[in-house]
């Protein structure tokens, strides 16, 4: 564990709800906030970065400092860097409004802001291949495609029916798909280039599928996380079931709760030579179950890696557990890697803080 | 309204948790420890203790020690021997007596003075009385082979050899089997000197572990056991001395008496290997446990597998795959020393302070049993 930070900002009581490292900078960081747990009141996006002066320090000590906040009505569910301009940023509002931010701007005021979603925006994703394009996902269903330059959505899906959609994110190989997950128990990868023909991965038993990520070295492999608090991987070219169970001891995903492989190479990541041909790393948002009922619920990050054998559904290589990260004292929502720093990993908690974990 | 709907389903994602994959669930008759300390190891309701070397299994020196540490007469005591295992053995009788309903509160120890009672001495079959039996051929032969021969057969057999094919550690640069050992050394150090131990040592007399051993000394270190082979003083453990407790009982009692439980022992398993490479123990042992404690191995946090020798414990982490970094955090019987009766209840204290101390769940406590055995328990920290 390292340094963190707390959010608390007066007698506000600000849940922070999801963390992102800047793709330009690896010294900047973005956390989306929402008051009184994002049920009901204002929201916030914070961008915090290194001080100047200890860039070359390599202690882990992060001295984190506020570059810049954006005020909003209503909470803020997700937010995403732009992947084209290293100033932008998009949001998601629980008003249904999806915003966009520069960083630069002079005044507290988005760019741009796009009033189409009818219920809670939960997610916002940039699109890794195709920079000008980002997706939104929302508890109306709806998944919508946006230009930042264009003033309507390009793209509307609702394979989801009126289920709410908890997030739609990017392919990070082909420029057109999106993994989105929903509250009708499946996550579906819809394809820009062919609306409808939907891959459709069910069997999660019903739960609500809260997470997703693709991972980022095996081509068709992404990996869900439920509110019962199976996380699983799936190959979509054999998307009827999925490959493996990751039997992690944490048994609930936290709400609006995240999943995200890493993007840096797994190869510098890894401290031992392995068969580093399938292997790729994990941040889970868990909790904890109450051991005894006079604690607070404790909030954990696991950091699994999951080694998946291409071709074959069982086998040796189990998904293992690297680290668990123990710290935060309420929900955490929000966790993602660093881009430049292996293994440098950020959460946001319900419990206002914000921390920074290097992992062995 | 809004708001309502909004709770509807942020609770709902809450309230589908169905803990399916939770590894164990939390019950009253749980057997948990509710303390662990140990002797520095030097070189000079029921209570069972653990011991290997003292004569008639130290059943009278314990009962003597029971009573002079002022535990009322009325409290009965055993002994139990299960050689290098036997303060594990001690945990595990226990617990199983508490399991039982035999009594509700029980003392685990392990107390060794090697230093009083050497090693060696054909254990009741001298070969001067009994000569068929150490013709080689014989079955049973191998249990009679001093340990140091079972760790030169784990490394000839196993390709563990002096100077390499041992996994590179994360902070030295020396490979194999010394590598391993001075690694053993260095961070038993680090943990004396940060005071890591503070918590499980009961100050006694220390002579502390040795500091410092150099990379000449380490190459000059003779062969102990094998002209060629790789096991020398070095990186085999210390003879030494020590004595180890914990005290368990039932989740139930420990809330009833006001005690906070540190953890809870969730599985144990002892198997047996050939007794000419009786190191390989572990290996077979840790997947057993913790298959009984419904963990996979990835699960599992942290290890303290027993240093017998560096040749037997490189074999064990390379043959499960484990990270070098979680099997022995603190050093283990290459530094600290192997005081074979003690070990067992050393490693729970060890184990449950780190588990503590960084935060882990489910930790691992194994050993390999001269004769041919290896012993294995999963213990969980209780938050």
């Amino acid at each position: 564990m390292t340094a963190t930070r707390s959010l608390s900002h007066g007698s506000w009581s600000v849940t922070a709800i999801h963390v992102e490292f800047s793709p330009f900078d690896g010294e900047r960081v973005a956390v989306a906030t929402a008051q009184y747990f994002g049920i009901v009141g204002n929201g916030r996006l914070h961008v915090f970065g290194r001080h100047a002066g200890d860039v070359a320090d390599s202690s882990p000590a992060w001295q984190q400092r506020e570059l810049r906040s954006f005020d909003t009505q209503a909470g803020l569910f997700d937010c995403a860097w732009s992947e084209c301009h290293p100033h932008q940023m998009a949001t998601a509002g629980a008003d249904g409004v999806v915003k966009l931010w520069d960083l630069g701007a002079a005044d507290g005021f988005p760019v741009a802001d796009w009033r189409e979603h009818t219920q809670e925006v939960s997610g916002v994703d940039w699109n890794l291949v195709s920079k000008g394009l980002f997706a939104s996902a929302s508890w109306d269903g709806s998944v919508k495609l946006w230009t930042p330059s264009a003033g309507v959505s390009s793209h509307t899906f609702r394979d989801h029916g009126r289920h709410p959609v908890y997030g739609a994110i990017w392919s990070p190989f082909s420029p057109g798909q999106l993994l989105s997950f929903s509250g009708d128990g499946t996550a579906r990868v819809l394809d820009v280039n062919s609306p409808g023909a939907a891959i459709v991965l069910d069997g999660h038993g019903g739960a609500e599928v809260l997470a997703g990520d693709w991972d980022k070295y095996n081509h068709p492999v992404v990996a869900t996380g439920c509110a019962d608090g199976a996380v699983k991987t799936w190959d979509l070219r054999q998307p009827s079931r999925a490959i493996r169970l990751v039997s992690c001891w944490c048994t609930v995903m936290t709400t609006l709760p995240q999943l995200c492989c890493t993007r840096t190479s797994p190869q510098s990541v890894l401290p031992a030579p392995t068969k580093a041909d399938a292997l790729s790393e994990m941040g889970l948002v868990c909790q904890k179950p109450p051991v005894q009922t006079s604690k607070p619920f404790l909030g954990l990050v696991t950091n699994s890696a999951n080694r998946i054998e291409q071709g074959q559904g069982q086998g040796q290589g189990s998904p293992r557990l690297l680290d668990r990260c123990v710290g935060h004292t309420e929900f955490v929502a929000g966790v993602a890697f660093s881009l430049f720093e292996p293994r440098l990993m950020a959460t946001c908690a319900w419990d206002r803080r914000l921390c920074f974990w290097r992992s062995l | 309204m809004e708001a309502a709907r909004r709770m509807e389903v942020i609770g709902s994602h809450l309230s589908a948790s169905s803990g399916a994959l939770a590894g164990a669930q939390d019950r009253p008759d749980d057997i948990v420890i509710v303390d662990a300390i140990r002797t520095p190891i030097t070189r000079a309701r029921k209570i069972c203790v653990g011991n290997v070397l003292q004569p008639g299994s130290g059943a009278l020196s314990s009962r003597v020690a029971q009573v002079r540490a002022g535990i009322p007469h009325t409290v009965p005591l055993s002994t139990v021997n299960r050689q290098c295992s036997s303060g594990l053995q001690a945990v595990a009788h226990v617990a199983a007596g508490i399991k039982a309903g035999h009594y509700s509160v029980g003392i685990a120890a392990g107390v060794e003075s090697m230093s009083l009672n050497a090693m060696g001495g054909g254990g009741g079959l001298p070969p001067e009385k009994n000569p068929k039996f150490i013709k080689g051929e014989r079955k049973g032969a191998g249990v009679l082979l001093p340990m140091g021969i079972t760790s030169e057969n784990v490394a000839a057999k196993y390709g563990i050899t002096r100077a390499e094919q041992a996994p590179p550690p994360p902070t030295g640069g020396r490979r194999g089997e010394d590598a391993f050992a001075a690694e053993s050394h260095a961070r038993a150090h680090r943990a004396q000197e940060e005071g890591i131990f503070d918590d499980e040592i009961l100050p006694v007399r220390t002579r502390g572990c040795v500091r410092g051993l150099l990379r000449p000394s380490w190459a000059a270190s003779r062969r102990s056991f094998k002209k060629g082979g790789t096991t020398t003083a070095g990186n085999a453990s210390q003879v030494s001395d020590g004595a180890a407790a914990t005290l368990l009982m039932t989740r139930e009692s420990a809330a009833q008496r006001g005690l906070r439980p540190l953890g809870v022992f969730r599985s144990y398993a002892v198997v047996g290997v050939p007794p000419e490479v009786m190191g390989i123990g572990p290996a077979v042992a840790i997947p057993a446990a913790v298959g009984k404690a419904g963990l996979e191995l990835g699960d599992v946090d942290l290890f303290e597998l027993n240093e017998a020798f560096a040749s037997q414990a490189t074999y064990c982490i390379k043959e499960l795959g484990l990270d070098a970094w979680k099997v022995n955090p603190k050093g283990g019987a290459i530094a600290l020393g192997h005081p074979l009766g003690c070990t067992g209840c050393r490693q729970v204290a060890t184990l449950l302070y780190e588990l503590r101390r960084t935060g882990k769940r489910f930790g691992v406590v194994s050993m390999c049993i001269g004769t041919g055995m290896g012993a294995a328990a999963v213990l969980e920290l209780c938050c």
